[in-house]
């Protein structure tokens, strides 16, 4: 119910920016706006602006227009002809139709801007082990070296090390890596392997590359525990706090991993603290096929905080934040429309096509996660939009720009008999569309 | 003006084999972006934009709209291309006697229809040489490509010349026969055949080489008509002089402007890109 709340919050705002950059440019060439609602069906509040324009908030938040004067949809005094959206030069009805997707890759920008200017924290990248006989072995890099830069871009966090090789190996090549050893700067190259971003399920790059994080104890705070499996089975819940096993005190996460390991398919005496109040428990392992014991239950990593020295930042100042935000727009402007078009292909699973209820579990997941995550979250549903109204499909904005376009060619308007049999495809393919969003989401949700 | 004509060829044809052999992709796309931009100046001259600022501004736009369609998936620039390519193939075979119809007659009179016919063509000229060359036997076949249709130009016209009597394309382009054509394809065919013993032809089948050879060489046939019709439409009658004897450099590379992005989208739709 949180996730829908957040979801539909979210939905509001972004068809707010886009309303709001057809209706700003309207007014600024002249145009007389009539209505400007957002969501449609039944109004909840409305007004009269002294600029005659009505404007209405209704009750169901899916989307929202802007209605202009316009002699397509109705009467227009002669008086008032030279607002009619209708009566504009070319340029200017591109400007109003255009403005509505600008809007949303604007406030897009605005959002990142927002994002990389407070700091997106995180741990930083210091090397705790090198695999043998891994690519990053091959390269030389060695246990301590802390990652600074790849290939220009300054990597203050994991999560940023990751971001960057993943863009790099979209395309597959050499990654040249800075990095920072006994206090000096040592650069070494490394290759990345080719894989596109479009996986569903991607593998876990820094791994493949042969290197491991540099982590602290964790303190042994349960966070998930997998139904069936030895953990849930012998009562352990979310939230527990392993305090001893056998009589030996556990002080970290580790250390119990490593006691669990040890005693597969032995029975132990686990004590734990649940909600303060001291529990024991019997637990036994199963063996998992390396051999070693497995209890099905993973860490709340969140429960510890991070050490002073391992905490990192990735922030931009004002100015060089602009340009990053800018960057990042681009970036997932043009991933959003290679997997729309890989999809089309067949390339990229049509299961990554989120209906509403995905994206409703989004929103909540990353409200949860804090304002930060939210914001991230808005700036890739507002390029989603943006770039789906960019689609040629008639009705849409882009369809309109298709249009237009023609209208530029040919030197007339595009027939209105086109026009309307064009209407008629887009809706289908917009349907067909909605259709195939929402059947994954369903089957998503009930695995149909 | 043979003289000319060959000194200009003796510089030309080592530095373009030698940029193709030689240059990585990324350094080749830049000698191909310039080739285009300045086929793009001439183009723009022929369709009636004679103010210099505007054409400019209109070659810059080309350049972005490059680096923008770039980040397409090949796959789609290519069967867009082919696409194009047809639909010019049929304007030309179903109207090159009679002339065009009076829709199609006044669209071809527009600069604005001229302005996106550039645009498109060119885009796919530059950015199916970028997609060809990159791969491991991209060099040799992108210049297989070029061997093929100049030998298809001497071939026509040396053959059209002897035995040539049945017009092509009357209106359009009234030197070119279809004994030319045979001419055309006959030499590129024997020459198709050379270029698979040595191996050039990757892993397709000598048939499907064959075909993909002539296709690409009947292509570029139209490419040099569909050139001749702009002109036509627009009156002109040389396209530049930027090169000592040749003309302009878009007569030059008209035929290979269409041969290029079928050769490629070819080869894609083998499954040996």
């Amino acid at each position: 119910m949180q996730s829908l709340f957040f979801f539909l919050i979210a939905l509001a705002l972004l068809i707010a920016v886009h309303e709001f950059g057809h209706f700003w440019v309207a007014r600024r060439c002249g145009v007389k706006v009539l209505k400007f609602s957002i969501g449609f069906g039944k109004p909840i509040w409305q007004k009269t602006g002294k600029d005659g324009t009505e404007y209405i908030v209704a009750a169901i938040p899916l989307g929202g227009y802007v209605k202009m004067l316009d002699e397509c949809e109705g009467e227009v005094p002669l008086e008032q002809l030279g607002q009619a959206f209708n009566r504009q030069t070319l340029g200017k009805r591109t400007a109003i139709v255009a403005a509505g997707p600008i809007a949303n890759l604007l406030f897009a920008i605005v959002a990142y801007w927002l994002v990389l200017v407070s700091g997106v924290p995180g741990i930083k990248p210091i090397v705790e082990q090198v695999a043998e006989d891994s690519p990053a072995a091959f390269s030389q890099i060695l246990p301590g070296d802390q990652i600074k830069q790849i290939n220009g871009e300054m990597t203050p966090t994991w999560a940023t090390v990751d971001q960057v090789l993943r863009t790099i190996a979209d395309d597959g090549g050499i990654a040249e890596i800075t990095l920072v050893r006994h206090e000096s700067k040592v650069i070494k190259k490394i290759k990345i392997a080719q894989q596109s971003m479009l996986v569903a399920s991607p593998n876990n790059i820094i791994k493949d590359l042969g290197l491991t994080a540099k982590l602290y104890d964790l303190k042994p705070v349960l966070g998930k525990v997998i139904e069936n499996q030895a953990a849930a089975q012998a009562g352990l819940k979310t939230g527990d706090i392993i305090l001893s096993t056998n009589g030996q005190m556990i002080e970290s996460w580790q250390q119990w991993v490593e006691v669990i390991k040890a005693n597969a398919e032995k029975e132990l005496s686990v004590a734990l603290n649940r909600k303060n109040q001291k529990i024991t428990l019997n637990l036994t392992p199963k063996r998992a096929e390396q051999s070693h014991g497995f209890i099905g239950a993973a860490v709340d990593s969140s429960a510890t905080a991070v050490p002073e020295p391992l905490i990192s930042e990735l922030r931009y100042g004002p100015i060089s934040g602009v340009i990053k935000a800018i960057q990042k727009t681009w970036q997932m402007s043009s991933l959003t429309v290679k997997s729309f078009i890989g999809m089309l292909k067949g390339e990229v699973s049509t299961k990554n096509l989120g209906g509403p209820i995905s994206i409703a579990q989004s929103a909540g997941a990353s409200a949860d996660r804090g304002s930060v995550a939210f914001l991230s979250f808005l700036a890739l549903i507002s390029i989603s939009l943006g770039i789906l109204n960019l689609l040629p499909i008639p009705i849409l904005d882009g369809g309109h720009l298709m249009l237009y376009f023609f209208e530029w060619v040919n030197g007339k308007p595009v027939s209105e008999a086109v026009q309307l049999q064009g209407q008629k495809i887009g809706l289908i393919l917009l349907l067909a569309l909605m259709f195939f969003a929402f059947f994954n989401d369903l089957s998503r949700q009930f695995g149909l | 003006m043979l003289k000319q004509r060959l000194i200009t060829a003796a510089i030309l044809i080592p530095l373009v084999v030698l940029s193709i052999l030689k240059l990585e992709t990324s350094q080749l796309q830049w000698f191909i972006g310039l080739v285009s931009v300045l086929a793009a100046w001439e183009w723009l001259s022929i369709i009636g934009i004679n103010d210099v600022i505007k054409r400019l501004i209109w070659v810059v736009g080309l350049i972005l709209v490059v680096a923008l369609i770039a980040y397409l998936p090949m796959m789609f620039i290519l069967i867009l291309a082919l696409l194009s390519w047809l639909a010019a193939s049929v304007v030309i075979l179903k109207y090159g006697h009679t002339g065009l119809p009076a829709r199609l007659a006044k669209l071809f009179k527009k600069t604005r229809f001229g302005i996106v016919c550039t645009f498109l063509l060119l885009t796919f000229f530059w950015l199916s040489i970028t997609i060809l060359h990159r791969t491991p036997l991209g060099p040799e076949q992108l210049l297989y490509v070029l061997v093929s249709v100049w030998l298809a130009d001497t071939g026509g016209y040396f053959v059209g010349k002897k035995w040539g009597k049945t017009p092509l394309a009357k209106s359009v382009s009234p030197n070119k026969t279809w004994q030319g054509v045979w001419g055309a394809l006959g030499l590129s065919a024997v020459w198709a055949i050379v270029a698979y013993t040595l191996g050039i032809n990757g892993d397709l089948s000598l048939l499907l080489w064959l075909c993909l050879t002539l296709l690409t060489v009947m292509v570029s046939i139209v490419g040099d008509l569909f050139e001749s019709l702009f002109k036509r439409s627009f009156n002109v009658k040389d396209s530049g002089n930027l090169l000592p004897g040749h003309g302009g450099i878009l007569d030059r590379i008209d035929s290979l402007i269409a041969a290029v992005p079928i050769f490629v989208a070819g080869l894609m739709l083998t499954g040996s890109l």
